[in-house]
């Protein structure tokens, strides 16, 4: 059917009705339910070709199959469902037209009951990452193995960044490479949401009374779906987060020993407490502040996010900024704090202990015959010592960087995608969906955030405190 | 599915309309009443048909 032809059939069934309307018989009606199906015939033969290209979509789509089956019907049901009602209403029985709105509701709101489920098994029912696994390691190997790291031992980093054999620079690149093999799955996401988005445009144009219950209900259902997908990556994302960070802490654990009492050859038994008990105290201000406090302050900003997403508002949108923005700035404020503490200690407990040493070299070199001899041992011993403690140093550093990167940068791509579909989409979809898209791509950001801190903090500690050691010679 | 359908719904209800004109002032009331509802009826057999293809087409469609 032509566009014009449908455009001067509207015209002429106006036309003819004015007629007959004055006829007192109900032909007007016929005729006017008789052009809404020639209509609705040619409506559908333009969809047609849409709906081809949704199934051609569907060959890429693995773990949403069963979910365009389900958008299908919900879309069918909503066309079917304006379409009579709307009948109804213009024969002026709009009480028909109530129930017939309900009914479809209803048989959309069944047909989506496994999409609900996996909704409510998605947010309500996850419980991912809420527990921080408790094991004793023998040493900083075994700490490294059990966080998932294969392939690397401290000892081969240690003795490789001593001889210079070993190039973060290749690991990161071989990391990098290994994530961008995975890009047939985040463009099945990707596709994913475009394909939701496609949906929601489709039923959205029947919308345009704004009297379509039925529009409402599987706009609901597709928002759900929306959810669902990125709930996904949501879950997938902040397991990733609690692991590294709880896994971190873990590995530096066992690096502080071995790293402080290199310390403490080359400075002092003062220095070596001072910075003993800071590290402790920010492996537990990670642990506890982190963990505890802001994963799970971004766990109930997603489910704010949620609530949004499904009810179609922005109803907790300023509560979830403010949320976002604690993150954020206790995040900030602990970097600050640690940094601060170790520049102070770091002033104070090298210069005390280099004080207590001189106090013993004055009198070890009076001494007779053993003074001059104690002075060069001790100077080559006290070298070497910087060498090897810097080593170690370097070498915790290293283990952070490597054991953050990874996870840092999936969580990464995934933030970027979910940046990129929502910058793609916001053209065609509707604002509800870039906005859920959105501040999913938001938490994620926070967790990169969370990672990127933790990781930070035990790299600057461990840099400072090799930095300021350097200079206390006797 | 064409447009020839309204046509015949509209000569058939202007037909109607004129039997059941002349019929009544003829003083026949319960002929004019048979008449319109034979074309009522006429009408309700072009039309159901059709949207029954409608619905029909549209399943095919979605039901892929």
């Amino acid at each position: 059917m032509d566009f014009i032809k449908v455009m001067l059939m509207a015209i002429i069934v106006c036309v003819i009705n004015g007629y007959l309307k004055t006829a007192k018989q109900a032909f007007h009606q016929y005729i006017a339910i008789a052009a809404c199906v020639i209509i609705m015939i040619a409506i559908m033969a333009k969809l047609s070709s849409v709906i081809t290209g949704i199934s051609r979509f569907t060959d890429y789509l693995t773990y949403t199959e069963e979910y365009i089956g389900i958008l299908l019907k919900c879309t069918l049901i909503t066309y079917v469902t304006s379409f009579t009602s709307d009948i109804c209403r213009d024969s002026g029985y709009s009480a028909l037209a109530g129930q017939v709105e309900l009914f479809g509701k209803i048989s959309i709101i069944l047909i989506s009951v496994p999409i609900i489920f996996e909704l409510l098994d998605m947010t309500v029912l996850q419980t991912f990452g809420a527990e921080v696994i408790e094991y004793d390691y023998s040493d900083i190997d075994g700490a490294i193995k059990d966080t998932g790291i294969t392939g690397l031992t401290f000892t081969e980093i240690v003795s490789g960044l001593l001889d210079g054999s070993f190039s973060v620079t290749d690991y990161i690149r071989t990391i990098i490479t290994d994530r961008l093999s995975l890009a047939d799955s985040y463009r099945q996401t990707v596709m994913n949401i475009v394909l939701i988005a496609i949906f929601s445009g489709a039923v959205r144009l029947l919308a345009v009374h704004g009297n379509a219950d039925a529009t409402g209900t599987s706009r609901m259902l597709i928002l759900m779906m929306l959810v669902i997908i990125l709930s996904k990556i949501y879950s997938e994302s902040l397991a990733e987060c609690v692991e590294t960070i709880s896994g971190l802490t873990q590995i530096y654990e066992a690096v502080i020993p071995v790293f402080l009492s290199s310390v403490a050859v080359v400075t002092g038994s003062i220095t070596y407490a001072a910075y003993y008990q800071l590290m402790l105290l920010c492996i537990t201000a990670v642990n506890n502040i982190f963990v505890n406090v802001l994963v799970v302050l971004i766990k109930a900003d997603y489910y704010l996010v949620v609530m949004d997403g499904v009810l179609s508002e922005n109803r907790f949108r300023k509560l979830s900024d403010l949320l976002e923005s604690i993150v954020k700035w206790t995040s900030r404020a602990v970097i600050v704090l640690f940094t601060g503490i170790g520049c102070v200690k770091g002033i104070m407990a090298p210069m005390s202990d280099s004080f207590k040493r001189k106090i013993f070299y004055k009198t070890a070199k009076i001494i007779p015959g053993i003074g001059d001899s104690l002075d060069a041992v001790s100077s080559v011993i006290y070298g070497s010592g910087i060498i090897i403690k810097n080593g170690i140093g370097v070498a915790g550093m290293t283990v952070v960087m490597i054991f953050v990167s990874m996870p840092l940068l999936s969580v990464t791509f995934n933030y970027l995608m979910l940046k990129m579909t929502a910058a793609l989409i916001a053209p065609v979809a509707e604002k509800e969906f870039v906005s859920v898209i959105d501040r999913i791509a938001g938490l994620i950001g926070l967790m990169m955030l969370l990672m990127a801190v933790a990781g930070l903090l035990f790299i600057i500690l461990t840099g400072l405190i090799c930095a300021v050691t350097n200079g206390t010679s006797s | 599915m064409e447009i020839g359908i309204i046509f015949k719904i509209a000569a058939i209800g202007i037909l109607v309309t004129i039997l059941s004109q002349v019929l009544k002032h003829s003083g026949r009331e319960e002929h004019a009443f048979l008449t319109s509802l034979a074309g009522l009826l006429l009408v309700l057999t072009w039309i159901i048909p059709y949207i029954v293809e409608l619905f029909e087409y549209m399943k095919s469609l979605f039901d892929m």
